[in-house]
């Protein structure tokens, strides 16, 4: 072995030193990237950590309980699971898709679609029943999993479906109670930050912030389930019969607003809401969304305004000129002709001719103001969505004759809800209250009141109220609306049997019945809107919608325990001597 | 012939084997932190390696180097005859047939060949009178690490093939060699570069390099790896998010955490604070071999730390410019860090020679 020379050894001396330099500088550019990386750019890759590692997991909080006014169940939360998965961590999708395919019940097709999506969590299928959650467990199939989620169950099917409306796969109410009062139904949803790992496996991090879920509160309603159910089946039945389009039906509590029983027909059972083709249709809430013109149940608004301004006593006589009144040069007719009728003989036989004479004596601002008073052409305010203003123009716009169509209830158009809370103010003495269905939040400790009666106004002096409800008595009694009559009650009322506005004039074949009216009338519990949209083979209120009320009323009546009054004849009444300021006389 | 007597241990340079046992103990606190989530625990097979690695330390650390040079062309012909036996035998390890060993005893051929072939390097070079080296001498030395290279791209690891050619730089860097002779060589070897990417690699391996060419091209396929390695380094920031804390490591979203990627792990999880700490053990190791190599009493001695340097030491610098990507990705260890037996102990093996070198600097033969 030979040792470096003198030279050599400098030389090499020199070479180490290039050596060093070149070891130390490439550690200085290995240092420096580190650092570019580290500090300059270290928010770049925090947030890409933070991406790739964090998932957010939603909680969904059971919502909460809806009641009826007697503690019935009418909505409740129940466990259900939901089954998803993991398509990277499938490797057969089509052996898969169709093992998966007869459990679930769906299309092989789409199954295997979903679980060679390109992502790591699919939907499969959301909120199952009990029975098929069990059998996909039982399958122990890779990437498949679940996760418990709550499902929203509807006990009583299709009853008071428009009311409660429904809950979406994601947990959003989407129509009726249950939008309306979702922030306080849903609860809180909550957030948990899950860490994900590579293999797309998920796990709770320890210290990782979590916002708890909180459940959604129960809500008492006004409503009574039986007498919802009444109504439905009432509802149902004259739709059978007269094989109309679509109906509604409203009962109210004319002392409160609250409301007792709210149809709509066609309906949908809230526990498959999607199950229709026609389900928009179904799921609008005619009682509150649809506006009609009312017919002839509009002439309580002439009758409250004249009696109140004293231009009229119920006795007076009106001439309604067989049947033909020129208005403008514009002949109104009557439905047949009438020659020298009193007032109240107007209203019970509802004649268009008298009741637009009483209106022209108090004039188109004042029957405009009763009009505004009975709450028409504005929304009643109901805890309810989708609900409609009707239509009434301001008197400033109103075309000629505007006024004489009114009277009997053509050119304005109102809602069920509107109709049945204006009778509620003749029922009630005078006042328009605000109907609702939502009379408490909470349950045991935590509830809260929060349906209470509301007067939106005074319609009428009571007195005057008093006359209404007599002249409505006599159309029940003795006018159009015999049908409505319920053994054992006096019952006050009005019907309708309107043409179906259509574009440019009045359908020949559609129409609308109607009838309105409460009972006992001179105490009134129960004020009942009765719209069949139309009817075939008879059309008028009174043979349509009248017995509607008095199969509806036979019922309620006697369920809310009221007494049968002793049977009073209308000269009974007369002889009666109370402090009536005004009397029912007898005959017609 | 000179045997180390108790007197020499004064002069032992301790830095070396300091800094070589610190990095030793960092090494396993990392590999712990990197395999929570695995099943079988690593920890003491790694701490087996490490005190094998110190009795080949003081094995290598007694021997005179000058022995050990003679005995180069042998270590070197077993070396050539166990990579031949290994592309016949060999176990596959991530696509390359490297392992050879009955039941879980064994290694990787490729680790114990480079510093075989660094130690005939130097003894050949050693031999060379001259100021400068010839071009044939040259040639000569490029054989005896193209040799090696050849065997181990058959494998395939193309990673560990290159890891020769700064043993060869080195040493003729020092050796002596005119860049002009250099320069001669250069077409052959790009003409060889060339004719290895379009014909000799696969095709995963060619994506990897246009892969670095643009990296964000391919952030699930190829880029993978280097994606998720930058996400771990960039997301330690200064002070590093806690030893066992680091969530790209934790959560499994670095490739090869206690091996290749080992350095992820320590700068996810010590930051830049923690990477420069151990940076600056690497230095203060190398700082310490090449005042061996400068104060060595020959040639031979120069030579024999140089080439033993280049290979720890581009071992290192390739490994973190790979892991910040600054370099293809491929299969290339941290020294002292990464989780291994071969590497590991062919690491104390070279400190135990240089420390061989450094003792015997003032003993005349």
């Amino acid at each position: 072995m030979s040792t470096l020379t003198e030279a050599g050894h400098q030389k090499a001396g020199w070479r180490l030193v290039t050596f060093v330099v070149l070891l130390v500088a490439c550690f200085l550019t290995a240092g420096m990237r580190l650092g570019y990386l580290q500090i300059e750019r270290h928010g770049h890759y925090t947030e890409l950590a933070r991406k790739q590692q964090h998932r957010t997991i939603t909680l969904n909080p059971p919502r909460g309980t809806l009641f009826d006014a007697t503690g019935r169940e009418l909505a409740v939360s129940a466990p259900a699971d939901s089954i998803f998965a993991d398509p990277q961590a499938i490797q057969d999708p089509a052996a898969l898709a169709e093992a998966l395919a007869p459990v679930l019940g769906l299309p092989q097709d789409v199954l295997r679609k979903k679980l060679t999506a390109t992502n790591q969590f699919v939907w499969l299928a959301r909120q199952v029943d009990e029975a098929v959650s069990e059998a996909v467990k039982e399958l122990k199939l890779p990437g498949i999993h679940w996760r418990e989620e709550s499902r929203r169950f509807y006990p009583y099917g299709e009853l008071g479906a428009h009311v409660l409306g429904f809950v979406g796969t994601d947990f959003h109410g989407l129509a009726g109670i249950e939008a309306q009062y979702e922030k306080v139904v849903a609860g809180h949803i909550g957030q948990r930050m899950v860490l994900r790992d590579a293999s797309g496996q998920l796990a709770v991090a320890p210290g990782v912030a979590a916002e708890a879920a909180r459940p959604g509160r129960d809500l008492h309603l006004t409503l009574d389930g039986a007498m919802q159910h009444i109504a439905e089946r009432e509802l149902l039945a004259v739709i059978r019969k007269y094989d109309a389009a679509a109906g509604s039906v409203v009962l109210l509590d004319p002392t409160t607003g609250a409301v007792k029983a709210m149809a709509s027909w066609p309906t949908f059972d809230p526990n498959r809401f999607g199950a229709y083709p026609d389900r928009t249709t179904r799921w609008r809430n005619r009682a509150v969304a649809d506006a009609f013109e009312p017919g002839s149940v509009f002439k309580v608004v002439v009758a409250a305004a004249a009696l109140e301004e004293n231009v009229i006593d119920p006795s007076d006589i009106i001439d309604c000129q067989m049947g033909k009144l020129l208005v403008q040069g514009v002949a109104i007719r009557d439905y047949k002709p009438f020659g020298l009728l009193t007032f109240r003989e107007v209203i019970s036989k509802s004649s268009n001719i008298g009741t637009i004479k009483v209106k022209q004596r108090i004039g188109d601002p004042r029957f405009y103001q009763q009009m505004l008073a009975y709450g028409f052409g504005a929304k009643t305010g109901i805890d309810l969505p989708g609900e409609s203003l009707g239509i009434l123009r301001p008197i400033e716009d109103w075309p000629p004759r505007t006024g004489a169509y009114a009277a009997f209830g053509q050119g304005i158009s109102v809602t069920a809800i509107q109709l049945a809370a204006a009778f509620g103010a003749i029922a009630n003495g005078g006042t328009l209250m605000k109907p609702y269905v939502v009379e408490a939040i909470g349950s045991g400790t935590q509830r809260e009141r929060i349906g209470t009666p509301t007067a939106v106004g005074r319609v009428m002096s009571k007195a005057t109220a008093r006359q209404v409800g007599r002249l409505l008595e006599a159309v029940v009694a003795e006018g159009t609306a015999r049908r409505a009559q319920v053994e054992g009650y006096r019952i006050a009322g009005k019907t309708s049997t309107a043409q179906k506005a259509v574009v440019g004039g009045y359908s020949a074949t559609d129409h609308i019945a109607v009838f309105a009216g409460f009972g006992p009338s001179r105490s009134a519990r129960l004020v009942t809107a009765v719209v069949v949209d139309r009817p075939r083979g008879n059309i008028h209120g009174g043979v349509v919608a009248a017995p509607v009320f008095a199969a509806i009323n036979r019922q309620a009546l006697v369920a809310l325990g009221i007494a049968p009054e002793a049977e009073i004849t209308e000269s009974e009444s007369a002889d009666g001597g109370d402090d009536d300021p005004w009397r029912v006389e007898a005959g017609g | 012939m000179a045997r180390p007597h108790l007197r020499h241990f004064a002069s032992v340079r301790w830095g070396l084997v300091g800094s070589a046992l610190l990095l030793s103990l960092i090494g396993l606190a990392t590999v712990h932190s990197a395999t929570t989530e695995l099943s079988v625990n690593v920890l003491p097979r790694q701490l087996l390696w490490i005190g094998v690695g110190l009795v080949v330390l003081l094995i290598a650390f007694s021997l005179d180097y000058h022995a050990v040079l003679d005995f180069s062309l042998i270590l070197y012909g077993l070396g050539i005859a166990s990579l031949v036996l290994v592309l016949f035998f060999g176990e596959r390890v991530g696509g390359a047939r490297s392992w050879i060993g009955i039941g879980s005893f064994g290694g990787q051929p490729a680790e114990f060949m480079k510093p075989a072939a660094a130690l005939l390097l130097a003894r050949y070079l050693a031999t060379v009178e001259r100021r400068y080296l010839s071009a044939i001498q040259v040639a000569a030395a490029g054989i005896i690490v193209v040799l090696p290279v050849l065997l181990v791209a058959l494998q395939p690891d193309y990673g560990s093939a290159a890891m020769f050619l700064p043993i060869l730089m080195a040493t003729l860097l020092i050796a002596g060699v005119r860049w002009r002779t250099l320069a001669a060589f250069a077409p052959v070897v790009i003409l060889l570069l060339t004719a290895v990417f379009f014909f000799g690699l696969h095709d995963y391996q060619r994506q990897r390099i246009l892969t670095f060419a643009s990296p964000g091209s391919d952030q699930l396929g190829a880029g993978y790896q280097v994606h998720q390695s930058k996400i771990a380094v960039g997301s330690g920031e200064l002070l590093g998010r806690g030893y066992m804390q680091g969530t790209q490591s934790q959560l499994r979203f670095l490739p090869a955490r206690h091996t290749d990627f080992v350095f992820a792990v320590l700068a996810e999880e010590w930051g830049f604070v923690g990477v420069l700490a151990v940076l600056g053990l690497y230095a203060f190791y190398f700082a310490n071999g090449a005042r061996v190599a400068m104060r060595a009493r020959d040639r031979a001695g120069v030579l024999v730390v140089i080439g033993l340097l280049s290979l720890s030491g581009f071992h290192v610098l390739y490994n973190t410019a790979m892991v910040v990507g600054m370099l293809p990705i491929t299969g290339i260890p941290l020294p002292f860090l990464s989780y291994g037996g071969s590497f590991t102990l062919v690491n104390f093996l070279a400190t135990g020679l240089i420390l061989g070198v450094d003792l015997r600097r003032h003993v005349n033969r």
